[in-house]
């Protein structure tokens, strides 16, 4: 009996003295640059190690492991020779081999398909979220809700992700405790928001903002290359999405990003194109896109130097966020000056897209050029702040919370706007010929 | 060692700006940051960032007293300095903005804002030359990844003397080796090649976009037309056909698009033309 009583005392001091030293995940794991044949996955311990993922095509075949050079806290790793459109389940661990997260659905991801390949591809959109709030809670609440029956393949954050600065702490608070289920299954794709960039720095792709997000520079995920992770193109299925930065990066007609986004557009051949930055370039929201001294006249930018670009190479849905507001445009072309200057010519079509009601907006295939645009302000995941949303280009205007569900089949996208309960405030469909 | 005020002032922050931020709660902030200001008087921490708030806002003139209200109650702020630096150059007001900027950099010689505005400035008054020197500096900074600061010395290279063509090139070429074979920077290589009549060395940059590009219809169109301009009309002949067999090999839907109908018709009229000679055939 004495001696069990030893034994025991001496397992207790292990486990107690085990559970000091060990490292804890205190950060993701998430999912970063994802491509039909590989995944970064990344994740901050409390102290520094060397991280390994093991990984598989169930639990209990996962016992491929790839590790990182070095001991770091803050650990990226990217696991490569996976196959397309395939669940994979991973953990992450230390070099102790000591497993950190467990196996199961909860740590698995998709790849995606062969960039081109035509299937059914949801996409999840978050704007200005990153207040921290009930808010935010709700919104993520009512998208889970709708994860558990069919999740969606990839999200969208357009910026202001986390408030008031974009601070590392804010970012921990915002994004990495409130999402931290989803962020282990959804890779998940940003742009840069005002509030992001107080604590980042495009031209030396610094501060927390890029320490945090690994996005391609050299068109790992499709595309061409940008040089920059300030903005970049990937390929999702049959969509070419385009990351821009409106906020803190040359935005003239001769910029770095003009020449690569004209080179980008006439490069793809994807079915669909969509656009995301931060700053709205038709809003009545918090922000006035008629203010030239508005964000500095970000907005104003965008839309005189950008959208003609964008416009001329087929895009089809542009995603923006900063006024705290959903706002939804007709399908539009060609408008790129201020509200007044609206001509009714420029709304291709007067309905509301919506299939039981007028019917869908319906464009040509094979990205022509000026066949229309849906523009999109949803920077309600997080707050609400009013203004008179009353811009003309939009066929709806809402004070409210919520976040969107993009669902593309074929030559069919369904946009739903979610509100923080789950109700549908506004859906419309987009149809290709 | 983080200042009282700096604490003060992030909690003050979170507390106004948490929930609402970004506009109208912009402005909420900078009305809590003038109420501190009235109990804390000339807090040149409180100054700056409700100057940063004005700025942000398009109220340069509001920013640029807070900027200098900091400055003169904490002259030796150099994040002062170069925040009223930045502004008096939005305002247009350069000779002022050049010598705080000059004054920062004569103690901070690699504060990379400083250099990235004083640079802009100085192309922007037409002082070329210098303007390439601060870029020279600002690049050879390890982690600078910004393409366009490539574009803007090459550009600013020119300004200062026409001739200088080969050495904007080898900016250029300095980025695509640091950055990789970005479009943007190829694409102006090319052009200025194209410009100044080095066809061989157009046609090798055009070839390393081809390599890289999935859809090469418009490349091939463009290597017939430098071709052509380098009175070399038999060889352009080919490479429209080349970019018609491409159109040709898209899919359908793509083939109708009116952009590449307006490009098909663009070859149809090289091809009917023929062969006929253009342009100079000096060039290289």
């Amino acid at each position: 009996m004495k001696g069990f009583r030893k034994h025991a005392w001496l397992l207790w001091l292990c486990l107690v003295s085990g559970s000091v030293l060990a490292d804890k995940v205190i950060r993701g794991p998430y999912l970063q640059l994802p491509r039909h044949d590989s995944m970064v996955i990344r994740w901050r311990t409390d102290k520094s190690t060397k991280g390994i993922v093991r990984w598989g095509l169930t639990p209990a075949t996962a016992t491929n492991r790839t590790s990182h050079s070095g001991s770091l806290t803050d650990h990226v790793v990217q696991i490569t020779g996976l196959k397309p459109n395939t669940r994979y389940h991973y953990a992450v661990g230390s070099e102790t081999n000591r497993w950190l997260t467990p196996m199961g659905l909860d740590h698995s991801f998709v790849t995606p398909p062969l960039p081109g390949t035509v299937q059914p591809t949801r996409v999840w959109v978050v704007g200005d979220a990153g207040t921290g709030s009930t808010n935010q809670t709700n919104v993520r609440n009512a998208y889970q809700t709708i994860h558990r029956t069919k999740p969606a393949d990839l999200w969208l954050m357009l910026g202001d992700n986390a408030y008031p600065d974009g601070s590392d702490s804010q970012y921990q608070r915002a994004v990495f405790n409130m999402y931290a289920g989803l962020l282990r299954q959804l890779p998940i794709w940003s742009t840069l928001g005002n509030h992001d960039a107080r604590h980042a720095d495009s031209p030396t792709l610094s501060g927390v903002y890029y320490d945090i997000f690994t996005l391609p520079t050299l068109a790992q995920c499709g595309g061409l290359a940008s040089g920059t992770e300030a903005y970049y193109s990937f390929d999702h299925a049959n969509i070419h999405f385009i990351c821009l930065d409106s906020e803190d990066t040359d935005r003239s007609p001769d910029s770095a990003m003009a020449t690569w986004l004209r080179a980008d557009l006439a490069a793809t051949s994807q079915d669909w194109i969509f656009a995301f930055f931060h700053h709205p370039p038709y809003t009545k929201g918090s922000h006035d896109s008629d203010k030239i001294s508005d964000s500095t006249g970000r907005m104003v930018d965008m839309r005189e130097n950008f959208l003609p670009i964008l416009e001329s190479g087929g895009v089809d849905l542009v995603l923006t966020g900063h006024s705290h507001s959903y706002e939804r445009s007709f399908l539009l072309n060609g408008h790129y000056g201020y509200s007044t200057n609206l001509l009714p010519s420029m709304i291709l079509d007067k309905g509301s897209g919506r299939i039981d009601l007028e019917g869908p907006y319906t464009k040509d295939s094979g990205n022509a050029a000026h066949q229309g645009a849906v523009y999109i302000c949803a920077g309600s995941s997080g707050q609400i702040s009013g203004g008179s949303l009353n811009h003309p280009v939009n066929w709806i205007s809402l004070n409210k919370l919520g976040s969107l569900l993009i669902d593309v089949d074929g030559l069919q996208a369904d946009i739903r706007f979610v509100g923080d309960r789950g109700q549908l405030r506004d859906y419309f469909t987009l149809r290709k010929r | 060692m983080v200042r009282a005020s700096q604490l003060w002032l992030s909690v003050l922050l979170l507390l106004v700006g948490a929930p609402g931020q970004a506009h109208g709660p912009d402005h909420e902030v900078i009305q809590a940051l003038t109420a501190e200001l009235e109990k804390r008087p000339g807090d040149p921490e409180i100054l700056l960032q409700r100057g940063e708030r004005l700025r942000v806002h398009g109220d340069l003139a509001a920013a640029r007293l807070d900027f200098q209200a900091s400055l003169h109650a904490a002259p030796d702020s150099n994040h002062a300095r170069l925040r009223l630096a930045m502004v008096l150059r939005d305002l247009g007001e350069s000779s002022g903005s050049l010598a705080l900027l000059d004054a920062l950099l004569g103690v901070q010689r690699t504060n990379l804002p400083a250099l990235a505005t004083r640079a802009d400035l100085l192309g922007r008054i037409g002082r070329h030359q210098e303007a390439v020197l601060d870029y020279d500096t600002l690049l050879q900074r390890p982690g600078i990844t910004r393409p366009d600061l490539y574009l803007d010395r090459a550009r600013a290279v020119l300004a200062a003397d026409t001739n200088a063509a080969p050495k904007a090139l080898e900016g250029i070429d300095e980025g695509i080796r640091r950055l990789g074979p970005v479009p943007s920077l190829q694409l102006f290589a090319l052009d200025l090649e194209e410009r100044r009549g080095a066809t061989s060395e157009a046609l090798k940059r055009l070839d390393e976009l081809l390599a890289g590009s999935t859809r090469k219809e418009r490349w091939w169109y463009r290597r017939g037309e430098i071709l052509r301009a380098a009175g070399r009309p038999r060889e352009a002949q080919a490479e429209y056909r080349r970019a018609l067999a491409a159109i040709e090999s898209l899919p359908e839907r793509l083939q109708r698009t009116m952009a590449i109908g307006e490009l098909r018709q663009e070859i149809d009229a090289r091809l009917a033309a023929g062969p006929i000679p253009t342009g100079s055939s000096s060039r290289r």
